[in-house]
């Protein structure tokens, strides 16, 4: 009888510990949302363009969509922006205004803001080419997320190639980055969302 | 049995093996056909574009793709392009192989022969000229259209199959006949 009382206080004794674990657990655990806001992707940058500095806030009230790529590569950026033009062309003719393409340059060395600007107007008008410092372009593609290496090509004449990543940055009108998009996502599915953001 | 007598019997072989294969040459030569090929738009001051196109080696043997040049640039290279954790890398290659009967798809995202130094401006509705050279001296003159690449995404999310008959110009440099053709 007594041997039994004493397995009884044993077994209660452990239970109250099993639920101060896992009381514990529960609330000494790591706060997902204060994870996430600490390395929120996206924000503001400083750059410029062949008419002057720029920031995130010149693009105030204009939905964009916002790539990181280097003129000289003649493959993925092209293709890239070509699905960034595509979406834009199913827009009216008015949303197409409103909209606006983000080209930032990672190659300053090549990459002038004049060169940019007609890489850009020649995929579309409301597409805009920026680039900055090295050390601009540095913060900018760490605050997106983005990443880009100088890669040098001996066996080439094009001297250098940019490692890049390639994605799209849907950013709405108050600039706040919404979603990183696929760079094959169908124009159709860009048109739509830049047309749920005007 | 002295050591020499292996060493001569292959020397001799390797003189058949040379002579047959000198007799044999012609018929060797692999025919490869080109279709689907294009040259991608750039904006006026731009020297960087690519080419794409599908090469079909239709003979019995494996052949390479070892050089390409064209009047509108400085150099033609061909390059790859891969991606590795999310990153695009492109890098040159010397040459690629085409098994026999085998096609070799030059496509954006993957492989495309690199324009650089380009002389004048390419523009939509332009056609350049490109010549590939093959590891067994055939050698294919190609007439290639000048697209925009926004119409050719436009083409590639239309899902079709983006044919140029009556675009694009194939000739044979050996010329005989069964190799030789035009779109």
């Amino acid at each position: 009888m007594t041997n039994n009382l004493k397995t009884l206080r044993i077994l209660l004794i452990m239970s109250v510990l099993l639920l101060a674990g896992i009381a514990s657990a529960i609330l000494l655990r790591p706060d997902p949302a204060g994870q996430a806001q600490g390395t929120r992707l996206g924000g503001d940058f400083s750059l410029v363009s062949a008419s002057g500095p720029v920031t995130l806030a010149s693009f105030k009230g204009h939905p964009s969509v916002l790539y990181f790529g280097y003129t000289s590569c003649p493959d993925v950026c092209p293709t890239s922006l070509a699905v960034m033009t595509q979406g834009f062309r199913r827009l009216s003719d008015d949303e197409q205004e409103r909209v606006r393409g983000i080209f930032i340059s990672v190659d300053p060395q090549r990459d002038t803001p004049e060169v940019l600007s007609a890489y850009s107007a020649f995929f579309h008008p409301s597409m805009v080419g920026l680039t900055g410092s090295r050390a601009q372009i540095d913060a900018v593609t760490r605050s997106y997320g983005a990443y880009y290496r100088i890669s040098e090509q001996a066996g080439s004449a094009l001297g250098y190639a940019v490692d890049h990543s390639s994605r799209l940055y849907l950013l709405d009108s108050d600039g706040q980055l919404l979603e990183v998009l696929s760079d094959s996502i169908n124009p159709d599915e860009l048109a739509a969302k830049l047309r749920a953001l005007l | 049995m002295s050591p020499s007598q292996p060493s001569s019997l292959h020397r001799l072989a390797t003189r058949l093996g040379l002579l047959a294969s000198l007799l044999c040459a012609p018929a060797a030569f692999a025919e490869i056909h080109a279709e689907n090929g294009h040259v991608r738009a750039v904006p006026p001051g731009h020297t960087i574009s690519a080419a794409y196109l599908t090469l079909t080696n239709h003979s019995r043997t494996a052949v390479q793709l070892i050089s390409a040049h064209s009047d509108r640039a400085g150099t033609v290279e061909l390059h790859q392009t891969r991606e590795q954790d999310g990153v695009m890398r492109m890098r040159a290659a010397k040459q690629a192989e085409i098994a026999a009967g085998a096609q070799y798809s030059l496509q954006p995202g993957g492989d495309h022969l690199m324009l650089i130094d380009l002389k004048e401006p390419l523009n939509a509705g332009d056609s350049v000229d490109l010549s590939l050279v093959f590891s067994d001296g055939q050698e294919l003159q190609l007439t290639l259209p000048v697209r925009s690449p926004a119409d050719e995404a436009a083409m590639s999310s239309d899902g079709k199959a983006h044919k140029v008959h009556g675009e694009m110009t194939e000739t044979n440099h050996h010329g005989h006949g069964g190799t030789a053709h035009s779109h």
